[in-house]
């Protein structure tokens, strides 16, 4: 079984591992490093729940080989609160503001959806600071949510954006 | 998840390398993944080696050439089709279809040669392994039976890249590599068995699609279960050259109800040097519909299916006339 040493920088640490050719990025994350905020849903490319950040892009972990993102830089919800801070010079975020957005609009129940959602909402925010409506769907088309109608997590990504703006 | 089964992942550098580790038994290329590892941990694809294309310098490439024409590598991404000047400039055809391809992140991943190559799907096949165990093995697992289509001796299942259509109206031709480099248009890539749906020997590599210099006006049109991320159940693209106050040498391509694209030559003859009338269009529409014979194998039915190629004809035909007017000709 080919093995190979995987390097990663993940949520700003370096890591190296011995990892099988076959893991993907998904399985790294969760078995090997036990972050488990990025979810297993569909494992296929549906559901989006598996959403995190490669190089800054946001990827799906679960259709992603873990040695073919040797040497990258993966965030995950849980970095991407110290990515905030790091970008704004308060290394001391609890939280991005997406995430304090999700949490006061409602737009939370199971939770299963929402750290994928995060990571594509976030990236979404940083490409561009105040999304129309319309941008807000197509960006989160990949993430499926069972609970919430989608309503409430659109209005979140438009109050974080707003917040954003203000602060800025 | 379902773990994948033991395999090695390949990374080379240079075209030489490329080509040496596809030639080896067991050998599968790999693109951006997004439909490929799923398919492998479904059963659906095979592979003891993968051979990651992204490390390859001119695989990854989208240059104008000297003649005008572009050329685009492989590897590629449908999110760097849909965003790149050249495209949205030349081909904005080709920048719609490759925008209609799944979500956001599927396109950061999924290339244009994984599009173009992407495996056929069928509702009776693309299950998980426990579910198909139910039902007798088909032509494309290596059985003798078609569930969509008993009586076929072929498998029918769906080629379901939307930047397929695209490219063919744009005649599009594609770059080979393997033993001898060779170059064909696109249309002639499919085989029509959705087993077997693309033509290329083992060891051989769809290396680059070359657009046109001086491309014609082209549309493209997709219909699918959700607008949001979902393959297509039908999708269309035409183009045509206006000349001399008319419409010349349209094309019309219409995919995703059968393994290959089907060229709808009774409407390009309807279509050339005519006066373009609603009524027109709408002729037009209905020759593509009755060119196409899909089967019950996609998500939506086979009657909604046709219906909805007559109207993607006639409506990207109309996308053509709008594109004339805004440019005042």
């Amino acid at each position: 079984m080919p093995e190979s040493v995987l390097r990663l920088i993940v949520n700003g640490r370096p890591q190296q591992l011995v990892a099988a050719d076959e893991m993907t990025l998904l399985e790294v994350v969760r078995d090997r490093l036990h972050l488990h905020g990025t979810k297993d849903g569909c494992a296929a490319g549906s559901c989006g729940s598996c959403t995190l950040w490669v190089d800054g892009v946001p990827r799906l972990a679960c259709v992603t080989l873990a040695k073919t993102v040797q040497d990258c830089e993966i965030v995950t919800i849980e970095g991407l609160a110290g990515w905030w801070g790091k970008q704004h010079a308060a290394d001391a975020a609890e939280l991005h503001p997406l995430q304090a957005a999700f949490a006061e609009q409602g737009a939370v129940q199971c939770g299963f959806c929402t750290p994928g959602m995060v990571m594509g909402g976030a990236a979404l925010l940083r490409d561009t600071p105040s999304p129309s409506r319309a941008q807000i769907q197509e960006a989160l088309s990949g993430h499926l949510c069972r609970c919430t109608g989608y309503e409430q997590i659109i209005r979140a990504v438009q109050a974080a954006g707003r917040r954003m703006l203000d602060e800025a | 998840m379902m773990p994948l089964r033991p395999l090695a992942v390949v990374t080379p550098r240079g075209e030489e390398e490329l080509l040496r580790s596809l030639a080896v038994e067991g050998a599968v290329p790999l693109g951006g993944g997004s439909d490929l590892i799923p398919g492998l941990s479904w059963e659906l694809a095979s592979g003891d080696a993968l051979v990651s294309l992204a490390g390859v310098p001119a695989l990854r490439r989208t240059d104008a050439l000297a003649d005008g024409s572009v050329c685009l590598g492989a590897a590629v991404t449908l999110a760097e089709v849909a965003r790149h000047p050249l495209i949205l400039g030349a081909y904005p055809a080709l920048a719609d279809a490759a925008r209609a391809v799944g979500s956001w992140e599927l396109r950061a991943q999924g290339t244009i040669g994984g599009n173009v190559c992407l495996a056929t799907r069928c509702r009776f096949r693309n299950q998980p392994p426990l579910w198909r165990d139910a039902l007798q093995t088909c032509y494309q697992s290596g059985g003798d039976v078609c569930h969509a289509a008993p009586a076929s001796r072929t498998c029918v299942a769906i080629l379901s890249g939307d930047t397929v259509p695209a490219l063919a109206a744009l005649g599009a031709q594609l770059e080979i590599w393997g033993h001898a480099a060779r170059r064909l248009p696109i249309e002639d890539f499919y085989s029509g068995d959705g087993a077997h749906h693309i033509s290329l020997a083992k060891g051989e590599l769809l290396a680059a699609i070359h657009l046109p210099a001086d491309p014609p006006t082209a549309a493209f049109r997709k219909w699918r279960a959700r607008e949001s991320i979902d393959f297509p159940e039908a999708n269309a693209a035409v183009s045509a050259v206006w000349r001399e106050g008319a419409w010349r040498a349209p094309r019309v391509f219409v995919s995703a109800v059968g393994p290959a694209p089907v060229r709808v030559v009774a409407a390009e003859a309807l279509l050339d040097g005519a006066d373009w009338s609603e009524d027109l269009l709408r002729a037009a529409g209905e020759l593509a519909r009755k060119a196409v014979h899909p089967y019950d194998n996609g998500q939506l039915n086979v009657a909604g299916r046709q219906i909805a190629v007559r109207g993607l004809v006639a409506r990207a035909l109309g996308d053509l006339q709008n594109a004339r007017r805004e440019r005042g000709l």
